[in-house]
């Protein structure tokens, strides 16, 4: 679609998200919660937080829950009744709407939605993605550990998102770049002001400090280097930097229930643990703390681009700034760029 | 809109006892076998047990059902090792790419299998019997610790009486019996004295990673093949067995859905992440 260009007061936007919530929409934003903020149901405006950078977690479950129900199981007798965890997806809460999130968060879901649908088509994930409206709002200032310019993103980057904000002043002004961004503030037009791409601010010089291809160079050349043993010998493999990543999408599945009834579950799951790829025998291929980091380092910058052209990582730096061992992916890419 | 999760109910036909801690399980769904390949894995699980993935073990030209062989040694396997026939089973499947029959028509075939890696070598060797006339020689050998880890002793003989075919059972030296009458030597040892060439003939290899890995040698550096005519398998753990999980992978290459078939050329190009 052809982008539409609005500006909206502040006052307005103010309107226009408690009208979404009193019509019925579920709107998630980041939310302040016991001195931390984290993406939630808001159920006013000002329950919102769009002053700070990024929320501890990115909106992934949203997308891909901790855990879901792929099916329900139930016996009697030698039978088993199997419910498909599929019908409740479709018929979970009404439409979605992210509001205030940043455009690295936004970016993932597209990256994320490649995975799920190559050959076999995941629908509980298309589901939620599909019933997702996202409305980000571009970064002003992004910290140090933020590396999106150089995962071929930027600050004001509008992948992803249906709508972009961009804050001036005491207004906004919104980049509509979706039929879904278009379909949700259709009703709501009269808090609108339509405008032109010339009247809004032109998007920064954003400077990248290394060039991801040459990270993607220095992977395709050495697998068996020694950075990575020596460079991980630090890692406590917590797994954090998986859970708290927003294209880390790795899940295992579980069955979880009693002698009557049970289901079968999917839940995150980290490339960073021994056991994720301990075979029956007691043989693993990622022995090391090292091979693991590989492992995530080569899914994200080589195995994923190979596949689709495009990187598992939308630079936000989460697993950097969460590090108990401030192991910086930032500066590993960048390193790695000039090996 | 189809859930790529949900299993279909298979019925325990049959279940055969083949050493003294692994099993072969025949199902049926309505009667009947599931169309698959030689090579290629389902994802089995008695529900509420959790998954296992495991290759197919019987000819998918046998249409009256079709089996997987397994060890119990987790939960999921000890779920499935306290069914009986009449149980059910779930499945979902077949997964996986397969070895490439086209590649071995007209070729002598000598399949190589160790232990419980038998189980992917005798779906494709059943094949070829089942079509015995679209290939050459075939050279069975056959190898496992003790003369009890052998599976799949009750069809060794049905296996001899195809026309020019050698069946060779071997046993790790010390594991052979007092009445034991096949070899006793490791399988790649015995590989070396079978009157093989590398022309005109296939290598199909499924065992351990260490007798896959000398065996592997043999062929390749004593006995004339070429990498593109030795095809093995790869085991890696699994959850999905669709391509998303994230765990299967060497390198850029997805086991479940690159693989598990895999030439020993192709081998050679992954880096060492197995």
């Amino acid at each position: 679609m052809e982008e539409k260009y609005f500006e909206i007061e502040a006052e307005n936007l103010k309107k226009f998200v408690n009208s979404l919530i009193s019509d019925n929409f579920n709107v998630i934003a980041p939310k302040d919660k016991d001195g931390d903020t984290f993406y939630g149901k808001i159920d006013k405006f000002d329950e919102a937080n769009l002053d700070i950078l990024l929320p501890k977690m990115s909106y992934k479950e949203y997308l891909l829950p901790k855990t879901e129900t792929l099916f329900e199981y139930s016996f009697s007798g030698a039978d088993v009744d199997i419910k498909d965890g599929l019908a409740s997806v479709t018929g979970e809460n009404k439409k979605r709407v992210i509001f205030g999130g940043r455009p690295c968060d936004a970016a993932a879901g597209p990256i994320m939605e490649k995975v799920f649908n190559w050959d076999y088509r995941d629908e509980f994930f298309n589901e939620r993605f599909k019933n997702l409206t996202i409305i980000s709002i571009a970064c002003e200032k992004p910290d140090n550990y933020c590396f999106c310019t150089e995962m071929q993103l930027s600050p004001e980057s509008s992948y992803g998102s249906d709508i972009l904000l961009k804050k001036e002043g005491n207004k906004y002004f919104a980049a509509v770049v979706s039929e879904k961004g278009l379909e949700l503030i259709t009703p709501y037009l009269s808090l609108f002001k339509e405008t032109t791409k010339d009247k809004v601010p032109a998007d920064k010089d954003w400077k990248k400090i290394f060039e991801i291809e040459k990270t993607k160079g220095f992977l395709d050349k050495n697998f068996e280097h020694n950075y990575f043993q020596d460079r991980f010998l630090s890692c406590i493999g917590c797994g954090i930097c998986t859970y708290i990543c927003p294209t880390c999408h790795c899940f295992d599945i579980q069955d979880e229930g009693n002698l009557k009834e049970g289901r079968r579950i999917r839940n995150w799951d980290s490339c960073q643990f021994a056991i994720f790829t301990l075979h029956t025998s007691g043989h693993n291929p990622r022995v090391t703390q090292g091979d693991r980091y590989r492992q995530r380092l080569m899914h994200k910058f080589k195995i994923y681009s190979e596949k689709f052209n495009k990187y598992l990582c939308v630079g936000c730096g989460r697993c950097s700034r969460n590090c108990p061992e401030d192991i910086d992916l930032k500066e590993i890419a960048r390193d790695l760029s000039l090996l | 809109m189809e859930n790529i999760y949900l299993p279909k109910l298979a019925e325990i036909k049959e279940i055969i006892q083949e050493t003294s801690d692994t099993k072969t399980i025949r199902l049926t769904i309505n009667s009947g076998s599931i169309d698959f390949l030689p090579g290629q894995f389902g994802e089995f699980s008695v529900i509420g047990e959790g998954e296992s993935t495991f290759g197919f073990s019987s000819s998918p030209l046998r249409k009256e059902f079709f089996e997987f062989s397994f060890r119990a040694s987790g939960r999921a396997t000890t779920g499935i090792n306290g069914l009986n026939p009449g149980d059910k089973l779930s499945f979902r499947g077949p997964y996986g790419n397969y070895f490439d029959t086209a590649k071995m028509k007209g070729k002598n075939l000598v399949f190589v299998g160790g232990g419980i890696g038998m189980a992917p070598v005798k779906s494709i060797l059943e094949y070829c019997f089942d079509e015995r006339d679209d290939y050459g020689k075939i050279t069975v050998l056959y190898g496992a610790r003790t003369v009890n880890d052998l599976l799949y002793k009750n069809v060794f003989d049905d296996w001899k009486k195809y026309k020019n075919t050698e069946v060779v059972i071997t046993v790790d030296p010390g594991g052979e019996t007092p009445d034991w009458t096949g070899k006793v030597g490791f399988v790649p040892t015995i590989l070396e004295q079978l009157p093989l060439k590398g022309e005109n003939t296939i290598a199909v290899v499924c065992g351990p990673p260490i007798m896959i890995k000398f065996a592997l040698k043999s062929l390749e550096e004593k006995m004339g093949f070429d990498k593109e005519n030795i095809i093995t398998t790869l085991e890696n753990r699994m959850k999905c067995g669709l391509g998303k999980c994230g765990r299967c992978n060497v390198g850029s290459v997805y086991v479940c859905k690159d693989g598990p078939v895999f030439t020993a050329r192709e081998l050679e190009s992954l880096p060492n992440d197995f």
